[in-house]
Parts: C-alpha cells; sequence; structure tokens
C-alpha cells in the first residue's frame, strides 16, 4: 500500500521518546485506529528505523527537524514520506508527507487553527526554506561562473590546438628551409675544402710557412663546417620524422673493431691509446651499421676530445637477456651536474672545453640519441668533474 | 537606428525597476498567501522574475517584434506549468503586468507595451504545453545522440567520450557528429531542463563535458588546408550559451577559414579590435536568447563606426534570428543562417563577392 496521490499525508503528537499520544490529522490511514503503545520507530520499516531515531534526537535537540526521508512499513508494504517536526512544551509535533511542499500546505491550513505547535513548525519550516533558496541561489550563481570558467578554457583550449597546428607547420617549414640551405652550402663547402688539400700537398714548397698555415686554418674551418652542415641535415632529417634506420643482422664485435681501429689513429695524434675490452660472444643483431658506427664516432671521439694526452679511452660491451649495453669511458675533464639537462639537445653545449681545442658542432649528442632510441635502445651518462665521463648506450637483441 | 534616438523599449528598460517593484506590490497584495508562504527571500525572487520579464518584453518592443515576446510567453508558459504553475497564474500576471505599464507609462510606450502583452495572452492559450523531443531515432545518427545523451545524463562523460571517438576513427564526419550529436543533444537538455526534466546541475554538466569531447576532434577541425577567408566570432557579453556559436566557428575551420574565436567575455570594443588586427571578412555574432540582441545590436554599431572595420561582413545568429526571419536586418547585419553549414555557405558568399 502506498499513500494515495491527493492525500497529504499525517500529523500527530507524541511524548519526548516518540510515543504517539494524540493523532491530529491521518489522511494516509496509518494510524486509525492508533495501535496501542506505538512509536515513530515502530511504524518504520526497517531500512529507517536507525534514521527515524536521528529524526528524534534532532528535534529533542534543536528543537525542530526537517527533510527526513523515512519509510513506513503497512503490513507488507513500505510508504516513504518527509517527515518534519518540532518539540514544544515536552511535546513532538510530526508532520509526515508526500513532498516538501505538502509538509507546507498542511502547516498552512493548520495555521488557522493558532494552535502554538503548528505555529513553531511553520515558522521553523519558514526558516529552513529561506536558508534553502538562499542556498539555491548560491548554487545557480556558482553553476553560472563554472560555465564562465569553464568556457573561457574551452576557448583558451580552442587557440591553444590551432597554434599548435600552425607551430607544427612552421617548424616542418623550417627543417625544410633548413635542409635546402644546408644542401647548397654543402658543395661549395667541399670545393674549398678539397682545394685547401689540393695547395698543401702539390702547392706546399711554392708557399711561405704562414701561408702554409693560412691554408691549413682554411682546411679545418671548411672540414669543420661541413661536419656541421651534415650534422644540421641529421637534425632536420629527425625532427622531420625521416631518420630512416636500415637494419640488418650484424656482427657487433666486427663492427666495434673496425671502428675501434680506426678511432684509434685519430686519438694516437693526442697520444690517447683507445682500448676495446674482450667482448662476450654474440649472436648477430639488427642494426643500422653505418649509423651505429655514427654514435661510436661521437662517443669515442667526445671521450678523446675531453680527455688528458696519456689517459686511456676503454670501451666496454656487456650483454644480457635481451640487450646489449656499449659503454665508453674516459678519465678526462668529466661534465658538471648543471649542464646533464641539455647536453642531448640541440646545441646544448657544455661549460667544459675540449683539452686540445677541438671545435664541436653541439649537435652530436642529439643526433646520437636519435640513432639509439630509433633502434629501441636509450642513452644516458655518469660523470664526475675531474675524474671522467661513462657514456652507455643499450641496443636491443631483436 | 542610431543610439541617440529613445525607443519605445528603451522607456520600459528605463523604469523597469519601479516597474517590477509596482508589480511585485500588486501580486503580493492580490495574493496575501505569497508573503506568509516565502517571506522576503521570496520577494526578491519574484522582484528578480519581474525584472527579467519586463527586460524581455523591452527588448520585444526595441526590435518591433510582438513574436519575440509570444515566443517568451510561449517558454515560460512550458516552464512554469512543468514546474506546477498553471497557465491560469501565468495569464493573471500578464494582464496584471499589462495594468500596471498602462498605468505608470505614457504616449506610444503605454499602448505599445498593451499591445505586446494582449498578443502574448491571446495566443497563450493556443500555445502548446509541451516542446516535442529532439531526439528521434530515424533522424540522422539519431541512435548515436540518443546513446551520447544517455551517457552524459548519467555522468558517463568517458564513456561518452569513447563513443564519439569511435564514431569518427570509423569514418563518421566531425560536420554530421557536431550537427546531429552534439546540437541535438544540447537542444535537447535544454528541452529537458524546461520541463523540469533536469536539474541546472545536469544541463551545465551535459554543456562542460560536450565542450571538453568538442576539444578531443580539435585534430580533425584543425586539420583542414586554409584558404583566404577570415572569421572572428563571438557570443555577445553575458551569453552563456555559447557552444553553437563554437560549433559554427569550426565549421569555417573546417571549410579552410582562418578562425578566430573569442567566446562570451569579449568586451566589444575587444572584438573590433580583433576584426581589425585579423583583417577579418567576416564576423559572426551570436545571442542565445533575446535578452542579448541589444548587446548584438550595439556591437554590430561599433563596428560599423570603426574605419578599420570597412567592408566586414557581419552575419548573426542564434535562436531570436530563427524565429524572426528578418530580425537581423533591424540590427543592421549583413545575414543570418539557420545552421552552420548555411553560415559557412554565406561567408563563402560574401568572400566571392566582397573578397580582397
Amino acid at each position: 500500500m502506498t499513500a494515495p496521490d491527493n492525500a497529504p499525508g499525517m500529523a500527530f503528537v507524541t511524548t519526548l521518546d516518540g510515543t504517539i499520544v494524540r493523532v491530529i490529522r491521518d489522511d494516509l490511514g496509518l494510524l486509525t485506529p492508533l495501535p496501542a503503545g506505538a512509536t515513530v520507530t515502530s511504524l518504520m520499516d526497517a531500512t529507517s528505523v536507525a534514521r527515524a531515531a536521528a529524526f528524534l534526537a534532532a528535534l529533542n535537540e534543536r528543537q525542530a527537524a526537517f527533510d527526513s526521508a523515512l519509510t513506513l512499513r503497512v503490513g507488507k508494504h513500505t510508504s516513504p514520506l518527509q517527515f518534519a517536526g518540532s518539540a514544544q512544551d515536552g511535546r513532538l509535533f510530526i508532520l509526515a508527507t508526500r513532498s516538501g511542499s505538502d509538509s507546507t500546505r498542511i502547516s498552512d491550513e493548520y495555521s488557522s487553527i493558532h494552535n502554538e505547535q503548528t505555529n513553531a513548525l511553520r515558522a521553523a519550516h519558514q526558516d529552513i526554506s529561506r536558508q534553502d533558496r538562499d542556498r539555491q541561489d548560491r548554487d545557480l550563481a556558482l553553476y553560472d561562473d563554472l560555465s564562465r570558467v569553464n568556457n573561457e578554457l574551452a576557448t583558451l583550449e580552442r587557440e591553444m590546438a590551432r597554434k599548435n597546428v600552425e607551430l607544427e607547420k612552421l617548424n616542418a617549414q623550417k627543417n625544410r628551409i633548413l635542409g635546402i640551405a644546408a644542401h647548397e652550402l654543402r658543395n661549395p663547402l667541399g670545393v674549398i675544402a678539397s682545394y685547401s688539400d689540393f695547395l698543401q700537398e702539390e702547392a706546399a714548397d711554392a708557399l711561405t710557412a704562414e701561408q702554409l698555415e693560412f691554408v691549413a686554418i682554411i682546411k679545418r674551418t671548411s672540414e669543420f663546417l661541413l661536419r656541421m652542415v651534415s650534422d644540421i641535415l641529421d637534425v632536420a632529417a629527425i625532427d622531420a620524422g625521416q631518420l630512416k634506420l636500415t637494419r640488418e643482422p650484424t656482427d657487433l664485435f666486427t663492427l666495434m673493431s673496425h671502428n675501434i681501429t680506426l678511432n684509434r689513429v685519430l686519438a694516437m695524434r693526442k697520444g690517447i691509446p683507445v682500448e676495446l675490452e674482450p667482448m662476450p660472444p654474440l649472436p648477430p643483431i639488427p642494426i643500422d651499421a653505418a649509423k651505429i658506427e655514427q654514435v661510436l664516432n661521437n662517443l669515442v671521439g667526445n671521450a678523446v676530445k675531453f680527455s688528458h694526452r696519456g689517459s686511456t679511452v676503454r670501451v666496454r660491451v656487456t650483454s644480457a637477456t635481451d640487450h646489449v649495453t656499449v659503454a665508453v669511458q674516459d678519465s678526462g675533464l668529466g661534465i658538471p651536474a648543471e649542464d646533464l639537462p641539455k647536453l642531448f639537445k640541440p646545441f646544448g653545449r657544455t661549460s667544459v672545453r675540449a683539452t686540445g681545442g677541438e671545435q664541436s658542432t653541439g649537435l652530436g649528442l642529439a643526433i646520437v640519441r636519435n640513432i639509439v632510441e630509433a633502434h629501441g635502445g636509450r642513452i644516458w651518462l655518469e660523470s664526475e668533474v675531474g675524474r671522467g665521463s661513462t657514456f652507455s648506450f643499450t641496443l636491443p637483441l631483436r | 537606428m542610431g543610439s541617440a534616438v529613445v525607443r519605445p523599449g528603451d522607456v520600459v528598460r528605463q523604469q523597469q525597476g519601479e516597474l517590477a517593484e509596482a508589480l511585485v506590490e500588486r501580486q503580493f497584495a492580490a495574493q496575501p498567501e505569497l508573503a506568509r508562504r516565502y517571506g522576503p527571500t521570496g520577494r526578491a525572487r519574484c522582484l528578480q522574475d519581474a525584472n527579467h520579464h519586463l527586460a524581455y518584453l523591452a527588448d520585444a518592443m526595441n526590435a518591433g517584434d510582438p513574436a519575440l515576446f509570444t515566443n517568451y510567453v510561449g517558454w515560460a508558459k512550458v516552464m512554469l506549468g512543468k514546474r506546477g504553475i498553471p497557465m491560469e497564474d501565468l495569464a493573471r500576471y500578464l494582464d496584471l503586468t499589462r495594468t500596471i505599464l498602462q498605468d505608470q507609462l505614457e504616449g506610444p510606450s503605454a499602448d505599445l507595451a498593451a499591445a505586446y502583452l494582449g498578443a502574448g495572452l491571446a495566443r497563450l492559450p493556443s500555445l502548446p504545453t509541451e516542446v516535442p523531443a529532439y531526439l528521434c531515432g530515424d533522424a540522422p545518427h539519431g541512435e548515436l545522440a540518443r546513446a551520447y545523451l544517455g551517457a552524459l545524463i548519467g555522468g558517463e562523460r568517458h564513456q561518452a567520450s569513447r563513443m564519439i571517438l569511435d564514431a569518427v576513427s570509423s569514418g563518421t564526419s566531425v560536420k554530421d557528429i557536431y550537427q546531429h550529436v552534439f546540437q541535438t543533444a544540447q537542444y535537447e537538455v535544454g528541452r529537458r531542463w524546461q520541463q523540469n526534466e533536469l536539474s541546472v546541475a545536469q544541463e551545465h554538466y551535459c554543456t562542460a563535458a560536450t565542450q571538453l569531447i568538442m576539444s578531443q576532434l580539435y585534430p580533425h577541425v584543425f586539420a583542414t588546408e586554409k584558404g583566404d577567408g577570415r572569421l572572428v566570432a563571438a557570443c555577445v557579453a553575458g551569453d552563456l550559451h555559447e557552444i553553437g556559436m563554437r560549433m559554427v566557428t569550426d565549421f569555417f575551420e573546417m571549410d579552410g577559414w582562418h578562425t578566430f574565436y573569442l567566446g562570451a567575455n569579449m568586451p566589444a570594443q575587444g572584438v573590433v579590435d580583433t576584426v581589425v588586427q585579423r583583417d577579418a571578412h567576416v564576423l559572426a555574432i551570436s545571442a542565445t536568447i533575446s535578452r542579448h540582441l541589444q548587446a548584438v545590436e550595439e556591437l554590430i554599431q561599433q563596428v560599423r563606426v570603426h574605419p578599420g572595420c570597412r567592408g566586414v561582413k557581419i552575419l548573426v545568429g542564434g535562436y531570436p534570428f530563427l524565429s524572426l526571419p528578418d530580425l537581423w536586418r533591424k540590427m543592421g547585419a549583413d545575414g543570418s543562417a539557420a545552421n552552420a553549414q548555411d553560415a559557412v555557405a554565406l561567408g563563402n558568399r560574401f568572400l566571392t563577392h566582397d573578397g580582397p
């Protein structure tokens, strides 16, 4: 049984502990006849007993309580109602209605009786309703504010998405222009380098010592510029997502031995031996040999560049189940901690100067990192100022 | 329609405060139980409502079209009816308003106000008590729209987002999603709020979630190759319902226009500055409700007098322009469109006929 739609509810008076002593109105027919010793809690469905007790406690404590949703049990059926009440002269006046507006309706009807209890209830109810409305007004204003904030965020997000697309286009354009410029520079630089080479070899007898020194400077500078141009082309290709690997199963031992032998020749000019430590046996691994040689040239070249004459550069290969690690260790200048974050970024030069005054393009390590990562490996550095650096990178075995 | 001319609605607006006070005074005198039931807070709210009604009336009078006010009466009839306030109460209220305006206003404004209120009253009984649902299964993408709105109303924005992204990745065009899912869902949310089926909180949640999901589609929106057209778009200050303008702007973007969306909180001067700075071909302005028409008109006037905005075409849109096909002319705009697709077509026509 549920309360009929047109029944506003019921009203009754209880003792402070909730025993019903008088029924004022019972549209729902739940209290007629009044069962002997009926209490508020005894009318409740099991799910509402605890809340009904809390409602009574609130009435006793604060003299008024509202908007308590409690479910009555009548035989096999339940009936959900809104409870409100006030305390007056040692008695509780309780209204149970189908909705809050019914509660106002009943108390309005009873106000004509000038019953003190209903007046007290109505006054308290008005107070609570007013607070409710104030809260609703505040909530509405907050919703509007939130909407404004959200609109602004959405507008900013749109602007950001638009700018992002613009930036991507600009970046692609920059790489294209950079690539074209570098290409156009490479040929004349090659000519300058070859002719200075020719002068050194073929015309050395006709030149004074000072002129020969000039030619040597021209050659060194043009070779450096060629390297720079080549690095810029590499970086532009990487930025444009055009770094393409040609992977083939490669015997790492052969590759390393060959590469270290070549690097050793260059390093000996500075009196720095390069040692390849004994390697574990390895199956052929799928790598782009030319690119990995580029990585080794760069790392060993750097180690020599920043080492003192007479110190040794060691190259070590270790293997794990799914990858190999190549480490290039020097006992040179080392790199200060504050320089580490920019180390692998293009033009991220450090404060360390090469021991033989060699020049750097500032692009080598950025390229190295990209090549290693394109292979699915990673690269890192351990370094201590004054004691040297170890660059390590991994390559997956498969 | 220069700003120096006092229009009939301006007279109502100038006295709006006193008129609203008088209206509430009479309303409470006629129904003493209102004061007892709702106390001073209730009275303040009634005053707020009275100001609202009068502002709508003034806007309609200035726009010179009683249909704008009748539309508002129709909206109020549904909204109040669904909240247990019968049509008879609204009729009494409109009648009371008419009496008070006739008492307190003078000359042509009084007659015009009475005529507008009379028109609203006369139409009131025949105006619908329900707004038909926007969601229907056989509409294009109707099922998706229904599922999407269901997810949002259930507070499941992640699920809603997944539905949209899945649909796009399986080939549904972003334009279709905008038009048949987002727009339909937003209209339906508005309808359900009006009919007391959704709370304000749910309405705000749905809008915010749709804005978020729209932003996930931006990579598609901004991927289009760009042509020459430049559009600046704005909602007038105070209009919180800006999602429609955002969709229209994105349609322009997807058609290859360079678009600059300013949102709702940009003052008129800021809009004018952007039009100049971006050398815009078209300025699009939206107003969701007739309350914002005055702001639209003022913005248009500012654009028209600025030498740097010469040649810019002004496109207006939003609910009031839909219901009154000639309103854009009165506002001093160059055109209006019923939907995003038509707006882009009109923009392109402006571009080819008056392009640089």
